[in-house]
């Protein structure tokens, strides 16, 4: 007598099953991890920095923005803005200013 | 409670959060270790290949984006990726001679050989089939993924993955039919 060796394809695909996996290995894996250091973007430490520190101190962090804000609007006005703006708002200054004291009536 | 999606999850993972990671790999470990086993037929290397892919995630979660596809379907990738890779590590497993069997116990015992030893044939035999026909047959023939899912992972109409699956198949017979044969001429 000779056993069958025809081959079910269809059944032995079905049937491929893995075992279990070692329940050490989500435990593993996570040890792992505790031990591996995150690879963070440049980009996104910054944003971490900052959102962490908003957390903690936001209204120091708000002050040092303004200032920060202001200075740098002082410099470019004071570099940037052409003559004639400045002039202009003279100008307009010095009628309003004529208008309320009421030197054009 | 609310059960946070993988995407949500990533968010966190993104920001450090070992919590959200243990609870991505508690979801999903089983997943990816048996499609893992399906590769490489060994569970160690399955395991390691797992444990691989997920720590690549931890150091680096920012690769996924949830905009361009589900976190499974671009996971599945990374995984069968580093399946190919370790499957060059990997020695093919061997398939021992049959006998002549003169009683029907003995029959039987032949019988379960027999097919424990097509089994470790197919596995041989997949391994060497070209990597898009292996990767095919891997994720069509699981519970959890229907073939639209894996024809998805793969990047491929539903079409040309059966057909794939079909050229397999055919392959993996003919294949079969020559090593039977070349088997009975070595006894003879």
């Amino acid at each position: 007598m000779k056993p069958d060796t025809n081959l079910d394809l269809e059944t032995l695909l079905a049937q491929r099953e893995a075992p279990a996996s070692q329940p050490d290995l989500v435990k593993n894996i996570l040890k792992q991890a505790h031990l591996t250091p995150q690879k963070v973007p440049f980009w996104q430490e910054v944003t971490l920095l900052l959102r962490s520190y908003l957390a903690v101190k936001p209204v120091p962090l708000m002050g040092v923005l303004l200032t920060v804000g202001f200075l740098l609007g002082t410099v470019f006005e004071n570099e940037n803005t052409p003559p004639f703006v400045n002039n202009m708002a003279a100008a307009q200054t010095s009628a309003m200013a004529d208008s309320y004291y009421g030197y054009n009536l | 409670m609310h059960n946070p999606t993988d995407a949500e999850l990533l968010l966190e993972i993104q920001l450090g959060s070992h919590a959200d990671f243990a609870k991505l790999v508690e979801r999903h470990h089983q997943r990816f270790y048996r499609l893992a086993f399906r590769y490489l037929n060994q569970k160690e290397l399955a395991e390691d290949v797992v444990q691989e892919a997920f720590i690549q995630l931890w150091e680096n979660p920012q690769r996924y984006q949830p905009e361009k596809s589900q976190f499974t379907t671009w996971f599945y990738r990374i995984v069968i990726n580093k399946c190919l890779d370790a499957q060059k590590r990997k020695k093919p497993l061997f398939l021992q001679n049959e006998d002549d069997f003169s009683d029907e116990h003995q029959l039987k015992q032949a019988q379960s050989l027999i097919e424990a030893e097509q089994k470790t044939w197919l596995e041989n035999a997949i391994f060497k089939l070209p990597k898009a026909q292996q990767t095919a047959l891997n994720l069509c023939f699981m519970d959890e993924l229907s073939n639209q899912q894996a024809a998805t992972i793969m990047g491929l109409s539903l079409k040309a993955l059966q057909s794939l699956i079909m050229r397999a198949k055919t392959k993996l017979k003919k294949q079969y039919q020559t090593d039977m044969d070349k088997h009975h001429e070595t006894r003879h």
